[in-house]
């Protein structure tokens, strides 16, 4: 069961949920939607035997993403609140080592945004243009899918 | 895993891998299937069939869409390589 809180409430809930029985980190993610200018993180939290899995959800400004380490509560989301940081932008209040894993410094876009360009893929030529055989007996060519505009495969709204 | 004799280079492997890891080539032969006094028909003949592991995110659709089976699943101990190069496996390696 996923629980939505506020972002304020985010660190009280963590701590309910954590000594209501959910001793075990399962997972901390975020989902954008830049329709809605938001971003929502969500974490799931496994329980000790009997008590079922369960969850929160916190609804941030798209723009400011900003919310308290819960780091404190299961050592190991200190690892996923950095890759979340990485990836979606979010900053995590607490957590003192947010460096990036896999990225070089200087990146605009966090590259889990929906917005963020896919540039290398406009720039790698696609295999399944290749015409096997007698290529000029085609009938027609195979559409490459995906256009040359490095954003254009992201999802319109 | 490749079965290069089911392959008919049809390349919707190719075509429909999400992460555009396999490359094909293949080139056209008259049928010998083919019936005499009518247009010459031809096949195509594989050349060249690569995965690259490097890219690969083994999602499997590649084997869904093959109307032939001519790639299934196999267990592969060991994909560790020491270059980017190594990690794309050929047709060799793949049957």
């Amino acid at each position: 069961m996923i629980t939505e809180v506020h972002a304020g409430g985010w660190s009280a809930a963590a701590t309910a949920m954590r000594d209501g029985g959910g001793a075990w980190f399962g997972l901390l993610t975020a989902v954008d939607d830049p329709a809605a200018s938001t971003l929502d993180v969500v974490l799931v939290v496994g329980g000790d035997a009997g008590v079922a899995d369960r969850g929160l959800r916190c609804t941030l400004d798209r723009a400011d993403p900003c919310l308290d380490s819960v780091a404190g509560l299961w050592p190991g989301a200190a690892f996923a609140e950095r890759e979340v940081h990485e990836m979606f932008g979010v900053s995590f209040l607490g957590n003192l080592d947010l460096r990036p894993l896999l990225l070089p410094a200087g990146v605009a876009t966090p590259p889990l945004r929906r917005d963020a360009g896919l540039g290398r893929r406009a720039s790698t030529e696609w295999p399944g243009e290749v015409e096997p055989g007698d290529e000029a007996r085609a009938r027609r060519r195979p559409v490459r899918p995906v256009a040359a505009d490095a954003t254009d495969w992201v999802v319109k709204l | 895993m490749l079965l290069d004799d089911k392959c008919t280079s049809c390349m919707l492997c190719v075509r429909e891998c999400p992460v555009w890891c396999i490359t094909l080539t293949a080139h056209a032969e008259p049928d010998p299937a083919s019936p005499p006094g009518g247009r010459q028909r031809t096949i195509n003949v594989l050349d060249h069939f690569a995965i690259d592991y490097g890219v690969c995110m083994f999602c499997g659709i590649c084997i869904d869409v093959c109307p032939f089976e001519a790639l299934e699943w196999s267990a592969i101990d060991n994909l560790v390589e020491t270059s980017r190069e190594a990690a794309v496996h050929d047709r060799e390696r793949l049957t």
